[in-house]
């Protein structure tokens, strides 16, 4: 016998994503993604210390074995959950769902969530985020947005970092972001020294605003 | 690496589907997966020959992979064209870089067959 299906193979995760959003309410969670040492932990260091005092935030660790992550976020005094994949490249709806059940969640107003260091699998997985925000830092190469154009297609907001090392690379912004909007029309791309605090300001603004929308609807 | 996940994913739902139906021996899969997912047809293989393991519903079952091309179609001139990367996207008859994904972004469980 012959059975016909045409169902979405990812239609397990999408269907637990959609619980996930239920569960998060009126929390804004965004899924961070980009590769291993593009920065996305310094991100997120910087963010909360900026926004610590404006919202109630929370952290969601991704990582295949440590926990080294989770306790550079410890030392801010708010909630961070480790999961560990154990070799798994990318987090799951199932996963951040056991992860959320661990945090108060009324009592959250943005939720971050780190994914696996990793530009093709990650971006596969809704996990019930606001918003996916892709990261990557210049020397990586300007060619990542062609060769990756999943998660580049599907980011709500592009962060270009460690534009201090420009000069050393032969990164091509304008082609970076040629590819970019051809794949992707409405994120904004924003170029950032993270270290350093540069740029930092249009970032936690697009965040005040996603919070902002969410708390709307 | 994301394709253990597919194939888990698969078996799951064609498991669930086929002991609805009362199919106890699950032969042949298939699935449509397009370029842009970046699934790799060597490794589903092999995921699914590790995954099917102490699953007898599918102790004989082969699976089928067709992978569709990433084609793209101009929204200025109405062009269909084929694409291996997305560095040059431009319509090669206007030259206009807005497109519509119209094949490439496949993935889904076509159909199995099982007794």
């Amino acid at each position: 016998m012959k059975v016909y299906m045409e169902q979405d193979i990812l239609q397990e995760n999408d269907d637990q994503a959609d619980e996930n959003r239920l569960l998060f309410g009126n929390t804004l969670v965004v899924n961070i993604i980009g590769s291993p040492g593009c920065g996305k932990t310094t991100l997120l260091e910087k963010t909360i210390e900026a926004l610590k005092d404006e919202y109630r935030l929370a952290v969601i660790e991704g990582d295949i074995y440590t926990t080294k992550d989770s306790e550079r976020i410890e030392k801010f005094g708010i909630p961070s959950i480790q999961i560990n994949t154990a070799g798994g490249c990318h987090l799951s709806a199932e996963i951040t769902s056991k992860a959320a059940s661990d945090l108060d969640l009324d009592d959250i107003d943005i939720l971050f969530i780190e994914n696996v260091g990793n530009l093709v699998c990650p971006a596969e997985f809704d996990l019930g985020e606001d918003s996916k925000v892709a990261v990557l830092s210049v020397v990586e190469g300007d060619d990542k947005p062609a060769k990756y154009p999943l998660l580049f297609s599907e980011a709500g907001a592009v962060l270009l970092t460690k534009t201090d090392l420009l000069p050393y690379t032969n990164f091509d912004k304008a082609s970076a972001e040629k590819d970019i909007r051809a794949l992707n029309g409405d994120a904004p791309i924003y170029e950032m020294n993270v270290l350093k605090g540069e740029g930092m300001d249009k970032w936690l603004d697009w965040l005040r605003v996603q919070h902002k929308a969410k708390t709307i609807k | 690496m994301h394709e253990t996940s597919l194939v888990r994913f698969t078996l799951n739902a064609v498991e669930h589907k086929a002991a609805e139906l009362g199919i106890a021996h699950v032969k042949s899969i298939r699935l449509i997966t397009g370029e842009l997912r970046g699934a790799l047809p060597e490794l589903m293989q092999e995921a699914f020959r590790i995954l099917k393991r102490n699953r007898p519903v599918f102790e004989d079952a082969e699976l089928e992979m067709i992978v569709k091309p990433v084609v793209l179609r101009c929204r200025e001139c109405g062009t269909e064209y084929q694409k291996a990367d997305f560095h040059d996207v431009r319509c090669p008859s206007c030259g206009e870089t807005d497109f519509e994904i119209i094949s490439g972004s496949e993935l889904y469980i076509d159909s199995f067959e099982g007794e």
